[in-house]
């Protein structure tokens, strides 16, 4: 069966004043990838998820997601997206850890209805596959880093998205909270066929979670996955051209 | 019981017992979404609200309402003009609704006992059209929240995040301030302008203290506003205090109490280490 693309970027170009961030960017992602995103900082890897998730315009090429303009998706509980600063929230925020996850909910119920038993049931569900059933009423802000990053991809994939996009997800996690964090995502991505976009500076430990590698680097675009030809490391590219290399 | 003897004091218990209940309920998504300084600003617009109400003969509250609203939505054109420094919009609305309340009382003479029962609050001077406006808006605000609770919540908890979920978060924004707007200029009727915004706050300060769900803080905050209101007017038939001043001081005692009650502060950080410290040997 012929996988369908999902995010689709084409000759993307993207500048912030005279400087050029993104120029001739081109990507695909197909249904059931599980792909990582590296680069060092500020080599525009931010900006181009903000271009997939529509916060952002090209200034010129295409970002299609689900094969409409980013910034025209309308059904955006269509993509879960974990930000990077997500557990840096106010941790004396009165909230339950059932209730954050279940305000993840709320896009795909609409505006003004009320959250049924299945919603409910669905966060019950999620929680479950987080494993964070046992912590569903304790506050928010009293959980631990890792356990908090779980909160916020349970609150992403519980309005059942096709795309789960993920910004350093394990920046301010500890080694222990992390290998079991690599577990989850292989779990989402194989049985629960989420297709997995992850942006990290480093891809040491989510090289046993992904499928394919997409590079960006300021001026020349190189893939440094340790059984990459060192020769291919050296090509040059135009200005932030994606560089995808398969495992 | 001689105060319930009153048919006034029926009108003072029925507007009191509504305003308690809207006052948290607005309160708590405005001190989460760190928005406390726009209860403030706007009651100071119901300032001019009530001048021109006086001025022009109309009700009060009505005009106050009208007022409220409009500063509402100043507020919101303003802080998009001004978006690194938001709070120069409450600061902007607030003079200019203090400067032309004081414009129109000038121009109506209207420094007198009836504009003092709007400053501070009057029990004897709740009419029955004022408790119907009372009612009918306090319906109004309270549906409105209870549909938009779920979406507010998001919003209170991760701006960014609802706004990427596709939440229309502008639209709820703009229509919030406007339930806000309208919560004190009925309110002020009972508590008074000058201490509107106490009553939205501070039942929610003592309640963030306590709870430990968002469930938990809104049932809270809403009995702490109740017990506040009902004590404060019971105060303010027996001892002859004026009913705003006898309510808030009631909050302000509850709120004292609850942090001296509170022996196990709070401490996010401390509970943090030591949960993350069971679970992870646990992982």
């Amino acid at each position: 069966m012929r996988k369908q693309v999902l995010i689709e970027l084409t000759n993307l170009y993207f500048t912030y004043g005279c400087h050029p961030v993104l120029d001739n960017v081109n990507l695909e992602i197909k249904t059931g990838e599980s792909v990582g995103l590296l680069g060092p900082n500020g080599s525009g890897k931010t900006t181009l998820l903000k271009l997939i998730l529509g916060q952002l315009r090209p200034h010129s090429g295409a970002v299609k997601v689900f094969g409409v303009e980013a910034h025209r998706l309308r059904e955006r509980y269509r993509i879960g997206y974990v930000a990077q600063r997500a557990t840096h929230f106010n941790t004396e925020f009165p909230a339950t850890v059932k209730e954050v996850v279940a305000s993840g909910r709320v896009p795909r119920r609409g505006l003004f209805r009320l959250l049924t038993s299945q919603d409910y049931q669905r966060v019950d569900q999620v929680l479950d596959m987080v494993g964070l059933s046992s912590m569903c009423n304790q506050p928010v802000g009293t959980l631990s880093g890792g356990q908090q990053q779980r909160v916020f991809i349970a609150r992403a994939i519980v309005s059942e998205p096709e795309i789960l996009i993920m910004d350093e997800p394990t920046v301010g996690i500890d080694s222990a909270a992390q290998s079991s964090f690599y577990e989850l995502l292989k779990k989402l991505n194989s049985k629960e066929n989420i297709t997995l976009l992850i942006v990290s500076h480093e891809m040491e430990g989510l090289s046993s979670v992904i499928s394919r590698q997409v590079c960006l680097d300021k001026n020349l675009c190189s893939c440094n996955c340790h059984s990459y030809p060192a020769k291919k490391m050296q090509v040059s590219c135009s200005k932030r051209l994606a560089f995808q290399y398969a495992k | 019981m001689e105060i319930f003897q009153y048919e006034f004091m029926h009108r003072a218990f029925l507007a009191g017992i509504i305003i308690g209940l809207i006052c948290p309920v607005v309160g708590l998504f405005v001190a989460l979404r760190r928005m406390s300084m726009i209860s403030d600003a706007l009651s100071h617009v119901c300032l001019a609200g009530v001048a021109a109400g006086l001025f022009s003969g109309s009700n009060p509250i009505i005009t106050a309402s009208a007022f409220a609203i409009a500063g509402a939505l100043t507020i919101e054109k303003l802080r998009e003009k001004f978006k690194t420094y938001s709070e120069i919009s409450i600061a902007i609305t607030l003079s200019t609704g203090v400067a032309l309340g004081a414009i129109l009382l000038d121009l109506g003479k209207g420094y007198n006992a009836n504009f003092m029962s709007y400053l501070f609050g009057s029990i004897v001077a709740i009419n029955t059209t004022d408790v119907i406006i009372i009612a009918i808006s306090g319906l109004l605000i309270l549906g409105l929240i209870f549909l938009l609770k779920k979406e507010l919540f998001f919003i209170s908890f991760d701006e960014e995040g609802a706004s990427l979920a596709g939440l229309p978060v502008k639209a709820i924004t703009i229509a919030f301030t406007v339930l806000t707007a309208l919560t004190i200029a009925v309110a002020i009727r009972v508590v008074g302008i000058l201490l509107v915004s106490s009553l939205i706050v501070l039942p929610v300060a003592a309640s963030m203290r306590i709870a430990k769900s968002f469930r938990g803080a809104l049932l809270i905050s809403v009995i702490m506003a109740e017990v506040a209101v009902i004590i404060g007017l019971f105060a303010s038939f027996y001892i002859n205090l004026a009913p705003g001043g006898a309510i808030v001081m009631t909050s302000v005692i509850l709120l004292l109490g609850t942090l001296a009650l509170c022996q196990r502060q709070y401490n996010p950080v401390k509970v943090t280490e030591k949960i993350a410290q069971r679970e992870d040997s646990s992982i």
